[in-house]
């Protein structure tokens, strides 16, 4: 049998603190849809890093937080999941665009090839293939 | 889960080799320069100068990087200061010119500090800032593929989500959840059901979701498992709830909780308004609780319609369950499992031999191992090494598994290619962790198993079944009250799940050692944990929770009558139900114990009696797994040291002296002190599960907890402390809490690679990870551990007596009786009687097993025959009795946990009906065990002495339960009582002791023989002066007390001798000093009356009459009138004149 009501909660403050809204985030392509806890170029989690773009950030998911006196550096602390491509403004995740001083979605990248450096013009060929073929 | 560390696409150079060859000279020029040589500032600018400018989480795995950047830029001869720090800036949105920095999205801003580095390198030069910012684009570029690494890895995460069987059925569940009440969710093993179903509700809006589990480790589980995938592991939006831990805040949205604990807040909250949405998860096991919720359920559903419930179950009996909930209309929805498939191989014949070759000594209770040995060649030729899978095999049991186990070793010893693991349930923590190990190349595991891997433990990687088809089931005879624990075949459902386990990684290949008829012939399902077990608990529960009548309660399948029948009857023996099943006040405060009710009972008792440490060590002890290993008693070493911990009272008292001995070197250890023992090595030494102690200190401490809120124990007063202990305490606090974070964040125990020689030990080097038990433990007991030690055992003998009665007053009527031919026995032939279940063994683990002597009584304990009385029966003080705290049945029936108690005090204090005959020289107690008191009135003082006894127990404990605290009971009445009870139980009174059969019963009663028994009615009764005695029409003779019938059996001529002895004898009153001749009762009533004046210094005044002879008397000295008899009068005169001599 079970006790349990008396076992007191020993939840640190941080933990009862109401966590902030989220921003939900949906990639156009591949629909990944995930909520995000800054849009912006200035996440106040991170540190020592600014984003060149607006774009959906997370807290790193995978690890704890960093704390004061720990060891967990706060450059780290951040995921980003995607932004907006510049050319048709919608949201797409990392793996639906490319960056290259902006970011633009895969589709947008394939209709200006030609504009881009050679190095990634045959990246993007491929990554376009790849999502006509998951369609 | 449990996966290897990712290999690292860049971390295949050896960058310390690579750094010999790096040439160290004075003039490095640009094309050699290496970070690697510098590495000494540049890490620096890495930290920067606190936390907060600190780059990367990891600066060792950044150097890993570093060095194999620059190999690679070696390689293409570049140097590393020619690589590019900024791209340029363009005014087109697609910048036309490949420049690597534009792959990145963002840029590094480190404070100004770390940009100029005043410390020089070792040689003393300076590092130009050109240097420091081609440093920063090689950390810009780690942080950027750091950053892909953690993309891909949600991505993978969404990717196995969206691949489980269950995920095309999301829309389905959500509606159906939304528009139906309740749901039948049916699926097999690994289609997700578990984890994802919450997500979806969830996601779909509800956000008051419970998910109950059977187990307490598989909440802990899939709380982490899920808060993974909603990615808030380190918040707190999903929970979990068990009996010792409460992972929850205001904020958490989806709690799994444990059956147990779901039911105990039905008796707060009888709706369960907390949530909105009940997941029952794993239906189909069937265990108590689990079949208790659906009843449960029903009623919810007509209380709380609008509540949602959904059930979930493999895909078996799923009829079962909907014919259950056909009034309800359950939406069913069924998800096919994912296995690979799985060959199957029915391989009777390979058993044969084993009838071949034991035809005779079929009675050899060890099981052949050949036929598992055979497969096991068969797997080594058929398919090669390189092919990876393991073995796991299902044996019904123990003994089973040990001779498997040898007999494979024995093979492996030339095999050299298989690592054999036992699996079972008495294995240590460590131990049991191995499964889930990985074997070396080239090797297989051979994981040796009880069903305990059938579905609560899940081991990835197995290939090959092999299935004995046998199991162990526990089943409870409600009759004997007795478990049992037997061999049997499994159900078909049992049998398709083993083999199931083949085809969770791959396809694979199960054997079964028997034949297709032998499965079809196999019970459909396994049987219901409900009609196994005892219900006492269940019952009170469900009573305190008002559902009064379990009779009527919609069981899915109801427990049998004779069980409801058997367990309320044991309740009402235990007083926590009226004869018409009411709660009483025992009841009431035993509901609330969430321990057996046995155990309940027994804090109970002991709360009251001022004995609640050692009790609550003792219920604590006796509710968890036993501490000890299955080396415990094989191992020749750890029972020499655990000797003195031995106590020759018995197995319980044994187990809180090994705890306390576990408290003192806990106690004692300092971390600092490397050659002390610790207690993990204490425990080991011993053949002792250490998990099981901290265990016993949990629920120690939240029984306490609890017995306070029932008021059965004061509040706590504040520690007396110094400021100076106070202050100590608080740093040792602190230091503490930042281990216990400090291992939070430490990763789980990461599989480890098998070592193929495993043979055993070597767990214990201390890896230098934080032993967090020890952490905790060390955490809520602070300066307590002293108290802990100092109260974990009773010390002195009136503590130790008051110990045993406590646990007696829980344990009784289970109590046994020796064989009386024991004497002339060995060891091994030893039996016990219990009044329902003759021949008995002691169970080879208890300490009477082996000092089987001490229940004897020996040859100089016997005393010398007395007058006429004739018995084959040994005459002595020394009768013992064993009180047990269950038995259970194996090969044969054993007792479990037994003490040993002095036979007649025990008896009749404890005994339900004490039948006497007119002398109180036979006295038959519960109808089966005989007391011969020939020493004339030697049986009728130890009656009376316990009767008055057991009158001021009762009051003291309604006094205690009823007036809720308000009065405070002296405490000089419990010291009374306590020495009283001690001495009362170390009394020397000479008797027999013997067993009853049925019919013997017959003749030793008077009956209903139409005697005339009124004059047997004593107007004043010396055993119980408000109780007014009544004929008893069964058995003859007047009830004196509640339990006691005096004169309802039959004289003997020995007796009938007595009883005229003792009129014959005179009789000098010590009280009065008169002189009579009186029978024996005559005598009690006398002492009874006479009583006041014993004492010679307080003479009671006796103000009213209460005998006709009594008459107005006036003391012409103390000038007092008082009603006495003539005697009285002639003794007041006498003591007056005393004390008015003295005041002269």
């Amino acid at each position: 049998m079970e006790i349990g009501e008396s076992s007191k909660s020993k939840a640190t403050d941080e933990q009862n603190l109401q966590p902030a809204e989220k921003i939900p985030f949906l990639c156009r392509e591949c629909k990944m849809s995930e909520l995000v806890h800054y849009y912006g170029s200035k996440p106040p989690f991170v540190r020592n890093i600014e984003f060149l773009e607006d774009c959906y950030v997370m807290k790193d998911p995978f690890s704890a937080p960093p704390l004061k006196n720990g060891k967990r550096s706060y450059t780290e602390y951040f995921l980003v999941i995607g932004s907006k491509c510049k050319i048709c403004e919608e949201d797409f995740c990392k793996d639906c665009s490319i960056f290259y001083s902006n970011t633009f979605c895969i589709r947008c990248a394939h209709s200006q090839v030609s504009q881009f450096p050679v190095e990634i013009q045959s990246k993007i060929r491929k990554e376009f293939l790849a999502i006509k073929n998951d369609r | 889960m449990g996966k290897h560390k990712r290999r690292r696409s860049y971390d295949s150079d050896d960058y310390r080799h690579q750094r010999k060859r790096t040439p160290k000279c004075e003039t490095e020029s640009d094309e050699e320069f290496s970070f690697l040589n510098h590495k000494r500032i540049f890490h620096k600018i890495l930290l920067g100068y606190n936390i907060s400018e600190q780059l990367v989480d990891d600066p060792a795995d950044f150097w890993l990087f570093l060095t194999k950047y620059e190999a690679l830029l070696k390689r293409s001869m570049q140097s590393v200061l020619s690589i590019k720090t900024e791209a340029p800036q363009t005014d087109s949105i697609i910048p036309s010119n490949y420049d690597k920095n534009y792959l990145m999205n963002f840029k590094l801003k480190p404070s100004k500090n770390q940009m100029t580095p005043t410390s020089f390198d070792n040689e003393g030069k300076s590092i130009d800032d050109k240097k420091v910012e081609i440093f920063l684009t090689i950390v810009r570029h780690y942080l950027d593929f750091k950053q892909k690494e953690r993309f891909k890895k949600l991505k993978k995460l969404r990717k196995f989500q969206a691949n489980l069987p269950i995920a095309p059925y999301e829309k389905e569940i959500v509606h159906a959840v939304k528009n139906e009440s309740i749901l039948i969710l049916a699926g097999d093993t690994g289609c997700g059901k578990s984890t994802q179903v919450c997500q979806y509700l969830y996601n779909a809006g509800f956000d008051k979701v419970a998910c109950t589990q059977p187990r307490r480790i598989a909440c802990i589980g899939l709380a982490k498992r899920v808060s993974h995938e909603m990615l808030c592991e380190y918040e707190s939006e999903v929970g979990y709830q068990i009996r010792f831990e409460k992972q929850k805040t205001k904020h958490t949205k989806i709690l799994f909780i444990t059956e147990g604990l779901l039911l105990r807040q039905l008796s707060d909250d009888e709706n369960l308004t907390q949530y909105s949405v009940i997941i029952i998860d794993e239906i189909h096991e069937r265990n108590l609780y689990g079949d208790f919720l659906l009843g449960i359920c029903k009623c919810l559903l007509r209380a709380r319609p609008e509540i949602k419930i959904v059930l979930m179950s493999a895909t078996i009996n799923i009829n079962l369950f909907s014919n259950f909930f056909d009034e309800e209309q359950a939406k069913i929805i069924e998800v096919p499992g994912r296995l690979f498939p799985i060959k199957l191989h029915y391989m009777p014949h390979l058993k044969n031999p084993e009838l071949k070759l034991e035809a005779k000594s079929s009675r050899s209770e060890r099981l052949n191992p050949e036929p598992y040995i055979q497969l096991m060649s068969m797997i080594d030729k058929k398919y090669p090494k390189e092919e990876k899978g393991d073995l796991l095999i299902f044996l019904s049991g123990l003994n089973e598994i040990q001779s498997v186990v040898d007999a494979a070793k024995e093979y492996n010893r030339e095999k050299q290619n298989w690592i054999i693991l036992p699996l079972h349930s008495s294995l240590s923590m460590q131990d049991q962790d191995k499964v889930f190990d990985y074997a070396p190349e080239g090797m297989r595991k051979c994981i040796v198993s009880t069903n305990i891997s059938e579905t609560s433990l899940t081991i990835d990687g197995i290939r090959f079944v092999i299935d004995s088809g046998k199991m162990k089931e526990m089943t409870y005879d409600p009759n004997y009250k007795m478990q049992r624990l037997k061999e049997m075949w499994i159900s078909k459902a049992s049998a398709e799940q083993r083999k199931g386990r083949a085809g969770r990684t791959g396809p694979g290949i199960c054997y079964r050692l028997y034949s297709e008829k032998e499965f079809y012939e196999l019970e459909n399902y396994t049987k219901a944990e409900i009609h196994r077990v005892p219900l006492e608990s269940l019952l009170l529960q469900m009573i305190s929770m008002g559902l009064p009548n379990a009779r009527l309660f919609p069981f899915i399948e109801p427990p049998s009558i004779e069980n409801i029948e058997n367990s309320i009857l044991a309740l009402k023996q235990l007083e926590a139900l009226t004869i018409d099943e009411k709660l009483t006040s025992i009841g009431k405060a035993l509901s609330k114990i969430p321990v057996e009710v046995f155990l309940g009972k027994m804090l109970l008792i002991g709360s009251i009696f001022r004995q609640l440490q050692p009790t609550l060590t003792l219920a604590a002890a006796l509710n968890v797994q036993s501490p000890f290993t299955n080396r415990a008693f094989r191992d020749l070493e750890c029972e020499k040291l655990r000797a003195d911990c031995e106590s020759t009272h018995g197995d319980p008292i044994t187990l809180i002296n090994l705890y306390r001995e576990w408290l003192l070197v806990k106690k004692s250890f300092d971390s600092r002190d490397r050659d002390r023992e610790n207690s993990r090595q204490w425990c080991r030494k011993r053949g002792l599960e250490e998990q099981r102690f901290y265990e016993i200190t949990k629920l120690k401490n939240q029984l306490e907890s609890l017995l306070r809120e029932c008021q059965l124990i004061e509040e706590k007063t504040d520690e007396k402390l110094t400021a100076a202990e106070r202050s100590i305490r608080a740093g040792e606090k602190k230091y503490l809490g930042s281990l216990k974070r400090a291992h939070k964040m430490e990763a789980p125990r990461e599989r480890r690679l098998l070592k193929a020689d495993d043979d055993e030990m070597d767990d214990e080097v201390n890896d230098g990870r934080i032993d967090i038990r020890d952490v905790e433990f060390r955490l809520s007991m602070g300066s307590k551990i002293n108290d802990l030690v100092l109260n974990a055992t009773a010390t002195s003998g009136t503590d130790l007596i008051m110990l045993k009665l406590i646990l007696m007053s829980g344990l009784y009527p289970k109590i046994a009786i020796s064989d009386e031919f024991n004497y002339l026995k060995s060891m091994n032939e030893q039996f016990f009687h219990t009044k329902s279940k003759p021949y008995i063994s002691m169970h080879p683990m208890s300490y009477f097993a082996k000092n089987f002597q001490e229940l004897h009584v020996s040859g100089n304990e016997m005393a010398d025959k007395v007058g006429i009385y004739k018995s084959k029966y040994p005459l002595s003080s020394k009768h013992q009795i064993i009180c047990y705290l269950s038995i259970l049945e194996t090969t044969k029936p054993y007792l479990m946990n037994s003490m040993r108690m002095p036979a007649a005090q025990t008896l009749l204090l404890f005994a339900q009906e004490i039948d006497c005959n007119l002398t109180f020289s036979r006295i038959i107690c519960d109808s089966w065990l005989c007391l011969d008191f020939p020493m004339p009135e030697t049986g009728q003082t130890l009656v009376a002495r316990s009767s008055n006894l057991r009158n001021r127990w009762n009051k003291l404990i309604s006094m205690k339960l009823d007036n809720e605290m308000g009065c405070q009971v002296k405490t000089e009445e419990f010291d009374a009582l306590e020495r009283d009870l001690a001495n009362f139980m170390n009394c020397e009174v000479v008797y027999t002791i013997k067993r009853l059969l049925p019919a013997d019963l017959k003749n030793l009663y008077k009956g209903n023989r139409h005697e005339d028994c009124s004059n047997l009615l004593l107007n004043q009764n010396p055993f119980c002066e408000d109780f007014a005695c009544i004929a008893n029409d069964v058995k003859g003779g007047v009830y004196v007390t509640e339990h006691i019938t005096y004169g309802c059996v039959d004289e003997t001529d020995w007796s009938l001798n007595m009883a005229e002895e003792i009129y014959m004898t005179e009789f000098e009153c010590p009280g009065c000093n008169m002189i009579f001749n009186m029978t024996n009762i005559q005598k009690l009533q006398h002492f009874h009356v006479c009583k006041p004046a014993k004492n010679e210094e307080e003479q009671k005044e006796f103000l009213q009459p209460t005998s006709s002879n009594q008459k107005l008397y006036k003391c012409s000295i103390c000038k007092k009138e008082m009603y006495m008899t003539n005697i009285d009068i002639l003794k007041h005169k006498k003591i007056c004149k005393v004390i008015k001599e003295e005041s002269i």
